[in-house]
């Protein structure tokens, strides 16, 4: 027998307390209620539980890992990625795929696919943004083979011709790589309020070192909160 | 001490947790045990007080004796019990469906003692139904005692009618089908053995006291094709019998209740009238069970114009005990209608065809009880086995069942609803399990809300409500008033779409001038049906909830669904 406090229990089974306290009145769930607290068979309700719709969770809810990929996204994608300078190639074609092979912690047959995909995005439409900056990236989200969402700088040798909206060769790109849709929009849209000030383009055209670059990363992102 | 109130808790010992059913058998038991002698407590007191008034019936001014008895039965109710009249079986199912079947320990006695004065004096009502009400009382009321759930509790009600319908009728099986078929609605694997248990306890109860004896026991019958082409017209003679009575319960407490006098000379008129009725015939006035003896046995020997008669007379005097004030069910009299009607349909039958051999005149009485109950009470099986049992002829089973079919097909072409449902469905609380009114009046608008709005000023300027729309993860903002957080209107950004793009309106709107400042609202406590009646009817899928002029929150047809399912899920667990 277990005794819980009724909130509790219908935290647990993801019910209304409400609704969870009518249930007991009208018997039906296996739980009796004494004072403020429920009574119950754990593996009975188990049982019950898994014939409703819902489940039982028998641990307590899961508190979200407290990290920095959720206080801040940009700078730990960022810094996931990494950066690359001097990418040869002499063509788009060309400097994507040096920099994927470059990709640390992904393995090789992953790395084939990644690059088909990001040129099959480059084909829908270039992702050269402008100011000579671009944001190569998947057609959609990788499902599998990430865990964390990566960025990863690359500056080519010379700048290259990316098809860009304002004709710019580009001297500068960020691969995007999410596993999920709201992480990319959510990276892309930091990454773009980042590239929309002038004084940090003309900072990435000084081609910074990797740590005063993060710096300038985690100052931009904290202005933006 | 604390073991002294344990014990009234069997809900919580390990043993029942896991399964109460055996907990509810036990109790069943002891509930049919009650009701059982509750019922024959009646039957008992009931002919002693028939005994004692017979030698009354002759005299110029036994007319009285009815209008004296429904008084008293009247005022009994009315003032002692603060009980409203009625026959009760209607009560029960109120109580099982709306209120999860809690009732009041003076209903466990009170029917009884007013059904006694109204039937013992001479008044045409039956003892059944009072006898269901009481059993039901006891079942409801050891349920509260041991603090059993709801649903529990709903089952001992059924034990408790079940025990009362097989203890007066000494018929457990029509007790279980009775119990099942017309007080619970419903045929669930969890109801039925604790009520079996309980029938059959209030059979033996009744057996114990007064002996294993049928009650209206018939020779065989040799039934013949002819017999079987007469059960089709039976049939249709007992569903204008139990149209006709139906409906005439209905205008006689329709007109009863617009004479002006108060409820008690009401009742005594009523029973004056019944007593007058009773100088021409007789066999119109009280249970009438020895009539039915009577008739069944062919020991009847009037002809097609006096049974006619008879029927007629018997709807009339029925109608006005019961429609004026009387206390007692409709059972009995159904029974003493129904027989009438097919000793009248078996007279009519001779006068057309004198050459067939017909079966003889017990089985038609026997067939036209059937053909009545199940028309009246929408309950085929009910009036079938009743039948079966309280006569013991199993050999007219087939003639049996056409007859309850086709009558209670006929007579719901008339009167789609039962007698006994009638009034709850007129006034909406008859809530069958697991049908969608039952789910929907469980779920209470609290439980559905979605509270994570946010609210906005009425001044704000377009520029920051659409700050305010990047974080929300609804479609919905309510406008409240800033120091009175009084509801002013809600913006459904569906219907702004179009503008909060435009960034040249950011600065010259507010918010204000873009909300809906009269939507169609909801409160706090409305019903559900009728909230989704109303987002039915007006094509909404959400609508606010508003509880003193503030804002609560929005209630959605997507929750809803979801909640819905839970809720019928649940509902439904038991009875597979």
């Amino acid at each position: 027998m277990t005794r819980l406090a009724l909130s509790e229990i219908a935290k647990r089974l993801n019910l209304h307390t409400e609704t969870f306290k009518r249930w007991i009145k009208q018997g039906k769930i296996p739980v009796t209620k004494s004072g403020n607290f429920g009574i119950f068979n754990e593996a009975e309700l188990n049982k019950w539980a898994a014939q409703q719709r819902s489940s039982f969770r028998t641990a307590g809810p899961d508190e979200k890992e407290e990290n920095c990929f959720v206080s801040c996204p940009l700078l730990s994608a960022v810094k996931e990625g990494g950066l690359f300078k001097n990418i040869e190639g002499r063509n788009k074609d060309d400097v994507i795929r040096s920099s994927v092979s470059r990709l640390s912690g992904i393995p090789n047959n992953l790395k084939s696919e990644i690059y088909e995909q990001i040129i099959k995005r480059e084909k829908l439409s270039s992702t050269g943004i402008g100011k000579g900056v671009a944001v190569p990236h998947p057609r959609s989200p990788l499902k599998q083979g990430l865990s964390y969402p990566m960025i990863t700088t690359c500056f080519p040798d010379k700048p290259i011709d990316f098809d860009s909206i304002d004709g710019k060769p580009v001297f500068v790109f960020f691969l995007i790589l999410t596993p999920s849709i709201e992480v990319h929009l959510n990276l892309l849209s930091k990454l773009s309020f980042c590239l929309r000030d002038s004084t940090f383009i003309n900072f990435l055209e000084s081609g910074p070192g990797f740590e005063i670059f993060l710096d300038r990363i985690k100052t931009m992102e904290r202005c933006m909160e | 001490m604390k073991w002294f109130k344990f014990w009234r808790y069997p809900g919580k010992f390990d043993f029942y947790r896991s399964d109460d059913r055996l907990l509810l058998i036990q109790i069943g038991i002891v509930v049919g045990v009650l009701s059982g002698f509750a019922s024959v407590g009646l039957t008992w007191s009931l002919s002693a007080m028939l005994d004692s008034f017979a030698p009354f019936r002759q005299l110029w001014w036994a007319f009285l004796i009815p209008a004296l008895g429904l008084m008293l039965s009247s005022l009994f109710l009315e003032k002692i019990m603060n009980e409203g009249a009625g026959h009760g079986v209607t009560e029960v199912i109120y109580s099982v469906s709306k209120v999860g079947g809690l009732m009041r320990l003076r209903s466990c006695f009170s029917r009884l003692i007013s059904s006694c004065l109204t039937i013992g004096s001479g008044g045409s009502a039956g003892p059944e139904a009072p006898v269901v009400m009481s059993g039901a009382a006891i079942g409801s009321n050891i349920a509260r005692f041991f603090n059993l759930n709801e649903r529990q509790r709903i089952t001992l009600v059924g034990c408790g009618c079940a025990g009362a319908i097989s203890a007066i009728f000494n018929a457990p099986l029509t007790g279980m089908i009775f119990s099942m078929e017309i007080i619970l609605g419903e045929w669930s694997m969890v109801h039925i053995i604790p009520i079996a248990a309980a029938s059959v306890a209030g059979a033996e109860t009744c057996r114990f006291l007064e002996g294993n004896r049928i009650a209206f026991e018939s020779s065989a019958f040799h039934i013949t094709s002819y017999d079987m082409a007469a059960c089709f017209g039976l049939a249709l003679i007992a569903a204008l019998a139990s149209v006709m009575l139906t409906r005439m319960l209905r205008k006689m407490h329709h007109i009863s209740v617009k004479i002006p006098v108060p409820f008690w000379l009401r009742a005594a008129i009523g029973g004056a009238i019944v007593g007058l009725i009773g100088f021409a015939v007789p066999d119109a006035l009280g249970e009438g069970y020895h009539t039915i003896h009577a008739m069944i046995h062919g020991m009847y020997t009037a002809g097609l114009g006096v049974a006619a008669v008879a029927c007629l007379t018997k709807i009339i005097t029925t109608s006005l005990t019961l429609g004026w004030g009387g206390s007692g069910g409709v059972f009995a009299p159904c029974l003493v209608i129904g027989s009438f009607a097919g000793i009248a349909f078996q007279r009519l039958l001779l006068f057309a065809f004198p050459t067939v051999m017909w079966s003889g005149e017990g089985l038609f009485a026997l067939l036209g009880m059937a053909g009545m109950m199940s028309g009246l009470l929408q309950a085929p099986l009910t009036g079938l086995f009743l039948i079966v049992e309280i006569t013991g002829s199993y050999d007219v089973m087939v003639s049996l069942i056409i007859v309850s079919a086709l009558s209670t097909a006929i007579t719901h072409y008339f009167e789609p609803t039962s007698f006994y449902l009638k009034d709850l469905i007129d006034n909406g609380s008859l809530l069958r399990p697991g049908t969608d009114q039952r789910v929907l009046s469980d779920i209470s608008i609290r439980e559905v809300i979605e509270t994570d709005c946010i609210a906005v000023l009425p001044d704000m300027l377009l520029k920051d409500f659409v700050e305010i729309v990047k974080k929300s993860a609804r479609n919905f903002f309510p406008v409240e008033d800033q120091q009175t957080g009084r509801f002013l209107g809600i913006i459904n950004l569906n219907k702004i779409r179009p503008y909060i793009f435009n960034t040249f309106l950011y600065d010259t709107v507010v918010v204000e001038e873009i909300m809906d400042s009269d939507p169609e609202v909801v409160f706090y406590d409305d019903e559900l049906s009728d909230v989704l009646q109303e987002m039915d009817s007006k094509n909404y899928f959400s609508m606010p909830v508003i509880s003193h002029a503030r804002f609560i929150g929005m209630v959605s047809k997507a929750t809803l669904l979801d909640k819905y399912r839970d809720e019928l899920k649940a509902q439904t667990f038991h009875i597979v």
